[in-house]
């Protein structure tokens, strides 16, 4: 059989919460480089634009064409072929107005395109690498100079077109330190994080750690002390439940201790009597007299621990609820009839009882019933006062019958009436009489208990009553 | 020597009456404490064995009565309760000892004695009177080496006068402390007794070692 596999709350909110953080840190840093990246971009892109639009703004159409004003200015970062800058300007015919000198064989656009917003594209330019290029239609300016009365009732000048590419390398080489620094950032974070959360957890669960040693180094004799509350709030509940189970544990360990006090004490007074008559009966075998007496006192203490032994192991098979129960049809005056002949085979000289059991029928385990009543006789009989006045009714209640044997006997207080169904109560502590074991009651108790019979005791001067309370429908088991 | 036995288990009182009687020892038996009480207002009991769970009146109840009646005698408890609180209990409420079931009837007998050697003061388990020896453990009485047949009677008057030497001891003393109370015997029957144990213990040519005292009794001197 394999053992259920034992799960950490240390580990499983490590895991979680670290899992988790780390999610969200990612995905921070994922926007947050995302957003550089635009914002870097953009600069970018608005560089490269400006550039153009200078370019745009120093093309001038004049009355002989276009004149490029900076055509003649020498622009170093258009000359060499490693860059940064390159330029066309397209013509509306698809012809090619002006190119930097950088771009030497090379071309940005492959023919005239009408762009009526500036448009970005990323732009391969070998062998020198990466490029942005903005494409932006414009038209030229007319040279206020020129006389252009007739040409401009023509329209407007044609648009031309601008392609201005810049080398990206620098924003690149942006882009990657800033996702060097953010994921060192991310490293760094996570690191923090999980140091917090580790001695976060490990401060949050140390009250729970102390109570797992508390409770290992607890032994048997420490039950009675109730455990500490940590002043955890999480805690105190089960600190709370922890004390009351341990008091359970206590009290019936407590009990169980009476019981086996009880059980060695009342195997004193046999064990005492049985080793004083052997010694005595050995030391002077000659006196027979005495010894055949002590032979029979043996046999009586025999039968009385014989007694003992077969009503505490009834007791323990009924704690442990191995006790077999058939239930079946009874008639209660037939079982009446029965416990009464075996009580006049025991006892011939017990008194008679008044009042009978009416043929009703019940459902119950007939030895166990049997057993039951005929404890609770003998005990009637037993310690009833003379008169002893013993007596049985029956009576229908609500939806039970009620059997009550009753006999005159001395006053019981409330306590006692309580009381007498434990193992070993006598009603004078030193009252054992060396035939009745003080267990009857207890086994009365709990076969009542197992057949579902309710079991009361009461006292109204000067007369004794025990009263069985029987449901008329027992269900089967 | 005379004992009490409060003893509510009539089983284990037939056998202490039993064993104690051929011991040598009269034995008076109750069941219970108030029982006990009847019979110490009327006798003298040289020891009374206690039992503590008895029905109505318990054991401590019982001694607490007999010390408030100031009354002397050695209570040896013989109980099932071990606890030490119990004994502490009993010996603080004026027991002398403090025995626990179950019990080795041997032991029970030697701590009779020494209490009875507590009451007359005497340590040591021999009693000599001139070259007489009376070992009180072994029962058994010497002179001059060899060793004389007393029976259990005969020992135990010899005995008590011994304890009492030099004080007159009465025939009725005698006869209470020999026989279990309500028991009838006849003064004719101590005479007799102890005429054969002055047949047995004394030498032709010296003078009896126990006296008669004319109107009262005997007295070793």
């Amino acid at each position: 059989m394999s053992s259920p596999k034992t799960i950490s709350i240390r580990g499983l909110l490590e895991r979680n919460l670290l899992l988790g953080i780390s999610l969200v840190l990612i995905a921070f840093m994922t926007l947050l480089g995302w957003v550089a990246r635009s914002v870097f971009q953009d600069r970018f892109d608005e560089a490269v634009l400006d550039e153009a639009e200078v370019l745009a703004l120093l093309t001038i159409q004049t009355d002989q064409g276009l004149d490029l004003l900076f055509s003649h200015t020498i622009m170093p970062e258009y000359e060499d072929p490693r860059g940064p800058h390159y330029f066309e300007i397209w013509g509306p015919d698809g012809q090619l107005l002006e190119r930097s000198h950088s771009l030497q064989n090379r071309k940005l656009l492959e023919n005239y395109e009408y762009f009526p917003e500036p448009v970005f594209t990323d732009l391969e330019l070998p062998p020198h690498g990466p490029c942005r290029l903005v494409t932006l239609s414009f038209s030229p300016q007319h040279d206020s100079r020129s006389s252009t009365t007739e040409n401009s009732a023509d329209g407007p000048p044609p648009s031309l077109t601008i392609a201005l590419a810049e080398r990206r390398e620098e924003l690149d080489e942006l882009y990657s330190q800033t996702l060097w620094i953010q994921g060192i950032a991310l490293l760094c974070l996570m690191a923090l994080i999980f140091w917090q959360v580790r001695r976060g957890l490990h401060k949050g669960l140390a009250p729970l750690n102390r109570l797992g040693q508390t409770l290992a180094s607890w032994g048997p004799n420490q039950l009675n002390t109730p455990l500490q509350d940590p002043a955890v709030r999480e805690l105190t509940p089960i600190i709370n439940q922890l004390n009351g189970l341990l008091k359970r544990v206590a009290d019936r360990l407590e009990n169980e201790r009476l019981f086996s006090q009880n059980v060695a004490h009342e195997l004193r007074t046999p064990i005492a009597e049985l080793a004083s008559l052997a010694e005595v009966g050995r030391t002077w075998p000659e006196n027979r007299q005495a010894v055949e007496g002590f032979f029979e006192d043996v046999g009586h203490i025999s039968q009385h621990m014989q007694k003992m032994v077969a009503n505490l192991l009834g007791l323990a098979r009924s704690e442990s609820h191995r006790i077999q129960i058939n239930k079946e049809e009874l008639d209660l005056a037939t079982l009446w009839d029965r416990v009464q002949e075996r009580m006049r085979l025991l006892n011939p000289n017990a008194p008679a009882w008044r009042g009978n059991l009416p043929a009703v029928s019940i459902v119950s385990d007939e030895s166990m019933l049997e057993l039951v009543l005929l404890n609770l006789v003998q005990n009637a009989v037993a310690h009833a006062l003379p008169p002893a006045d013993l007596a049985v009714a029956f009576e229908e209640q609500d939806n039970h019958w009620v059997l009550s044997l009753s006999n005159r006997s001395e006053p019981f207080t409330p306590d006692q009436l309580q009381d007498m169904f434990r193992p070993f109560w006598r009603k004078h502590p030193g009252s054992g009489d060396g035939f009745h074991s003080g267990l009857g009651l207890a086994l009365v108790e709990h076969y009542c208990a197992a057949l579902q019979i309710g079991i009361e005791a009461h006292y109204v001067a000067p007369t004794f009553s025990i009263r069985l309370h029987m449901p008329k429908n027992q269900p089967d088991q | 020597m005379k004992l009490l036995v409060v003893e509510d288990s009539e089983r284990l009182q037939r056998s202490l009456f039993t064993g104690l009687s051929q011991e040598g020892f009269a034995v008076d038996l109750a069941r219970t404490a108030e029982e006990a009480l009847d019979l110490v207002q009327t006798y003298t009991y040289d020891v009374i064995i206690l039992d503590i769970m008895l029905p109505g009146m318990d054991g401590f109840g019982f001694l607490q009565r007999l010390r408030s009646q100031n009354n002397q005698t050695h209570v040896l408890i013989l109980s099932a309760k071990d606890d030490v609180q119990d004994r502490v209990k009993g010996l603080v409420w004026g027991a002398d000892d403090y025995l626990t079931k179950p019990f080795v009837f041997g032991e029970l007998v030697a701590r009779i004695r020494a209490l009875l050697r507590r009451l007359h003061q005497n340590k040591c388990p021999v009693l000599k009177i001139g070259d007489l020896r009376l070992d009180l453990a072994l029962r058994q009485v010497s002179r001059q080496g060899q060793v004389l047949d007393l029976s259990a009677k005969e020992f135990s008057i010899l005995e008590y006068l011994a304890l009492n030497r030099g004080r007159v001891v009465t025939r009725d003393q005698l006869a209470d402390h020999l026989y279990q109370s309500g028991c009838e015997s006849s003064s004719n029957v101590i005479d007799v007794l102890v005429y054969r144990i002055r047949k047995k213990i004394n030498l032709p040519a010296e003078d009896p070692v126990i006296e008669t005292k004319r109107g009262f009794g005997y007295v070793i001197a």
